[in-house]
């Protein structure tokens, strides 16, 4: 470089401690738990299949995707630096204690838990029937509570723990498993397929309009546990459902490996809506600790004017490595992803989409907005390929990325792959930090710097918060305010 | 006349021989390489020119209203004399050689960037084009460098051109490909642009459907300097341009702009780098692409500004036309944003024509394949049209009213349509 950098503005104490905040959700919960040994092996498959007492062919089905992990190797292209993860060197299952003699009721459940919930803020006891919000709680590894479960099945709704599933819907969760994410998908899928413990399970029958948002509180409590979340929802013809997903994890030094998989089916005429608000402890301001992410979330249009739209607010995890996407297999079957992705201190994310559109007439929206502050690095890469299939699709591309402070950076990484003359896709994206000239503006109006970022950035994301369920609005503009008030000095 | 690599040039050369054979050629699975796939080079059976070669006097097309500076056949200079002030000159003393891989530093550029065909050029190239403006300098007329491939015999030529600027000096600079028959031209330039220096510089890749090329430009801009790139993917078999660009000086701009206008089988990958190094650094990229037939067509244009460098702009656009059910396009732009004084944009759209400007265009009497003929060549033009040579923006027209014609001829007059 041939100049002199200009002097960096100096920064607010103020703001310096808003954004060194700690981490709120920090604590953890003292409740014995049952461990498997650490390591990874065709036994501890065994194990948690025998723990779970699952049917033969899943446990067949994990080992062959176990199997099928050993002889892949982890990916490397994603814009992310971490040290090599020991896969040997956690543990595969972690069950509440009290797993055993299951709570029938509220009442029942742990009290020590009950507590975390309400640390957490979780709408379960009354609160839940006040925010007219169905928890399935996942605590570590195992479902412990799930509400308004009676109100759903009088319309014949499933909607309970993924090992509940398996035992009193088999014939669903083997016709369905796998069936977007194959296990030889990825590195890490493979790798849930093997492992995977707990997760969701929805089906919505033909023609019914889900009457609930349908939320699940995922956790992780048990000190290096690996998360291996599997969610599988199945929407049939023209029917409706909208999916919360939220998370918060509390401090610990030792990196967490989270991967997950979700698999989405919409048959004709179905809409599904999937919403995240990821709050994992990111590490701390050095970019200790905090949980990788790998996660594979897919969903497949099936049907015929099917819908699925993917939210997402990532404000947490020290990695972030996700792609929600759709297969538009339908014709005239629409894929949406609104995504607001929000790296601080060391924090690294890669995230975007695949839209692949197969059928005639589909559509795909993509709106992804980065930010990113402090040493944070923020990667979109998204995938929009139109097979030959695919006459008259549309696609339409947004990512714009806002920069706070001189050390972090914003990356656009969009494949574009047309096969086919009939498709218009189009694709635009911008980069660029809170203009002085906004800032000043704000603060002549009498606006504290803070205030104005908060507000630029609130607006900033707008475009995503609006297709936010109301209770997850609420919660991901105090998460982003929590992560980035004062950024800029 | 001819310039050739001497004897110390030797040890160079083996190295450059033992790391092309390291390397390879880039593969599939390489990021840069994602949708250009290398088999038809690897399994082309290509060899280097040998003595026996032969070499015909001069080529038959080449830009009316030109003179060609120098005129390369087969990897060896043919023709063409060293003008007042530009000098293409086989003394070892000439500025050029000193900048003689340095850009294209085939030992630090790995296999996934196209090192090996780096690598494979430097250990082969024979005669190479030094141009060489002096300080204070400005050139009016363009300096015209045709490289012509005529093979029988499955021959790879490696051209080669190192250009240096001086302070303030300013040229235009016309790099003209040609080839017929199954040869693949593995072309390096290297450009070096002192500070305030300005280079106009005009890539024509016209080859024939039989052959392939691979070309790669490297430019470091010093302070203030600018630098515009017009590179055309007119013909080719597989045809790969990469170019490099580096804005290490302050207040240094590009401008870079691109046609690809792909028929038949053809593959056209245009690649594009920019390392925005220095503060206040501008880029600026309009790329845009033409795909027939069942022509592949592939732009990655990546902009990178590095972390503290402040004042940076970049906007680049990639529109692209997509005219036959059969044809592909990827396009790949991205940004790697490192700093927050930054004002970054960039757009991607792939679709057809607007059926309301075909049917503006009928109402007012124009056949159907008239109307498309016209919307896709006036798409095109505003790429032709920015070129800084009058000769040259004819060529380009007259190449482009072939392309679209419906003739029966393609761009290289014997693709198929």
């Amino acid at each position: 470089m041939n100049e002199k950098a200009p002097p960096t503005p100096p920064q607010d104490a103020a703001l310096d401690a808003a954004l060194n905040r700690d981490y709120e959700h920090g604590f953890v919960t003292q409740i014995e738990s049952e461990l498997a040994p650490k390591g990874l092996n065709e036994d501890i498959i065994r194990l948690i299949s025998a723990k779970k007492s699952e049917p033969e062919w899943l446990l067949e089905w994990r080992l062959a995707a176990y199997r099928r992990w050993l002889t892949m190797t982890e990916p490397r292209w994603q814009n992310v630096t971490y040290p090599p993860i020991d896969y040997q060197d956690a543990h595969y299952y972690a069950a509440p204690k009290s797993k055993k003699d299951a709570p029938k009721s509220l009442e029942e459940v742990d009290p020590e838990l009950l507590r975390t919930y309400e640390k957490l803020g979780v709408p379960l006891h009354e609160r839940a029937r006040l925010a007219g919000v169905a928890v399935d709680a996942v605590f570590d590894s195992v479902s412990v509570a799930t509400t308004y479960r009676k109100q759903l099945a009088e319309k014949g709704i499933i909607f309970g723990s993924f090992s509940e599933a398996v035992k009193e819907h088999p014939e669903l969760v083997r016709k369905y498993l796998g069936s977007v994410v194959p296990v030889s998908d990825n590195y890490f899928a493979a790798l849930n397929s093997a492992v995977f413990t707990d997760g969701s399970f929805v089906y919505i029958p033909k023609g019914v309009r889900c009457p609930m948002e349908l939320s699940t509180y995922f956790r992780i409590n048990e000190k290096n546990t690996g998360q291996f979340e599997r969610t599988l929802i199945i929407a049939e013809e023209g029917s409706y459902v909208s999916y919360l997903e939220g998370c918060t994890a509390p401090m610990r030094d030792e990196n967490q490996l989270h991967a997950a998989v979700v698999e989405l089916v919409a048959h004709d005429d179905a809409t599904i809506k999937y919403s995240t608000v990821q709050n994992w402890y990111p590490g701390d301001k050095d970019g200790k600790g905090g949980i990788y992410n790998f996660v594979t979330k897919r969903g497949k249009c099936a049907g015929r004017r099917s819908k699925i739209s993917w939210t997402q607010v990532e404000t947490g995890s020290a990695i972030t490595w996700k792609y929600p996407s759709c297969l538009l297999v339908g014709d005239e079957s629409v894929g949406e992803f609104y995504s607001v992705a929000l790296t601080n201190h060391r924090q690294q994310a890669d995230t975007g989409t695949k839209m692949i559109h197969i059928g005639k007439n589909t559509r795909s929206t993509i709106v992804s907005k980065g930010i990113s502050a402090g040493h944070g690095q923020n990667a979109y890469r998204g995938q929009v390929r139109i097979q030959a299939s695919a006459e008259g699709a549309r696609n339409y591309s947004q990512c714009d990325s806002l920069l706070i402070g001189d050390q972090c950076g914003a990356h656009t990484f969009p494949y574009l792959e047309v096969h086919t003359p009939s498709a218009t896709v189009e694709h635009e994206a911008t980069t660029s930090r809170i203009g002085e000239d906004q800032l000043f503006y704000c603060r002549q109006r009498g606006l504290s710097t803070e205030d104005a970022v908060s507000m630029i950035v609130t607006g900033f994301c707008k475009q995503v918060f609006k297709e936010l369920p109301m209770e997850f609005a609420v919660e991901a503009t105090k998460l982003l305010g929590v992560s980035l008030e004062g950024s800029v000095g | 006349m001819s310039v050739s690599f001497d004897a110390d040039r030797a040890a160079f050369r083996a190295a450059a021989a033992a790391r092309a054979e390291l390397l390879g050629l880039p593969r599939r699975g390489d990021e840069a390489w994602k949708y250009t796939p290398t088999a038809a080079l690897v399994e082309g059976g290509f060899a280097p020119p040998t003595t026996d070669t032969p070499r015909p006097s001069a080529p038959e097309r080449h830009i009316a209203g030109l003179v060609a500076d120098r005129v390369f056949v087969n990897g060896a200079s043919v023709g063409g004399a060293d003008g007042p002030a530009v000098s293409l000159s086989d003394a070892p003393a000439h500025p050029g050689w000193a900048t003689l891989g340095t850009l294209a530093a085939f030992d630090h550029i790995e296999r996934d960037e196209g090192g090996g065909l780096i690598a494979l050029n430097a250990a082969r190239a024979t005669d190479a084009a030094l141009v060489s403006v002096p300080a204070g300098a400005r050139l009016e007329t363009p300096v015209y460098l045709q490289f012509h491939t005529s093979a029988r015999a499955h021959l790879q030529v490696s051209p080669r051109v190192v250009v240096t600027v001086g302070r303030g000096a300013s040229l235009t600079l016309v790099e003209h490909h040609t080839g017929a028959g199954p040869c693949w031209n593995n072309a390096v330039t290297e450009i070096v642009l002192e500070d305030g220096a300005s280079l106009k510089l005009v890539r024509i890749q016209e080859q024939d459907a039989g052959s392939h090329h691979t070309g790669a430009t490297f430019a470091r801009l010093g302070r203030d300097a600018t630098l515009e790139t017009h590179d055309f993917a007119c013909g080719g078999r597989l045809s790969r341009s990469d170019i490099r660009v580096r804005l290490a000086g302050t207040g240094a701009s590009v401008n870079l702009r691109g046609l690809c206008l792909a028929d038949g089988e053809r593959h056209a990958d245009q690649h594009t780098v920019v390392f925005h190094d220095a503060h206040h650094t501008h880029s600026l990229e309009l790329y845009k692409g033409v795909l027939l037939d069942d022509a592949r067509g592939v732009f990655t244009g990546r902009i990178l500004v590095e972390p503290g460098v402040r004042g940076c702009t970049t906007r680049q656009e990639n529109p692209n036309l997509l005219l036959s059910e059969a044809a592909r396009i990827f396009t790949r732009p991205q940004l790697e944003i490192r700093n927050n004084d930054v004002k970054a944009y960039h757009g991607a759209t792939v679709g057809r024509l607007s059926p309301e400007a075909l049917f503006y265009l009928r109402s007012r009497g124009l056949d159907l394949e008239h109307a498309r003929r016209v919307l896709t060549a006036a798409f095109a033009a505003e790429i032709v049209d920015a070129v800084p040579s009058e000769p040259v923006r004819e060529h380009l027209h007259r190449w482009l009213e072939h392309a679209l014609g419906g003739t029966g001829a393609g761009p290289a007059g014997d693709a198929k349509r």
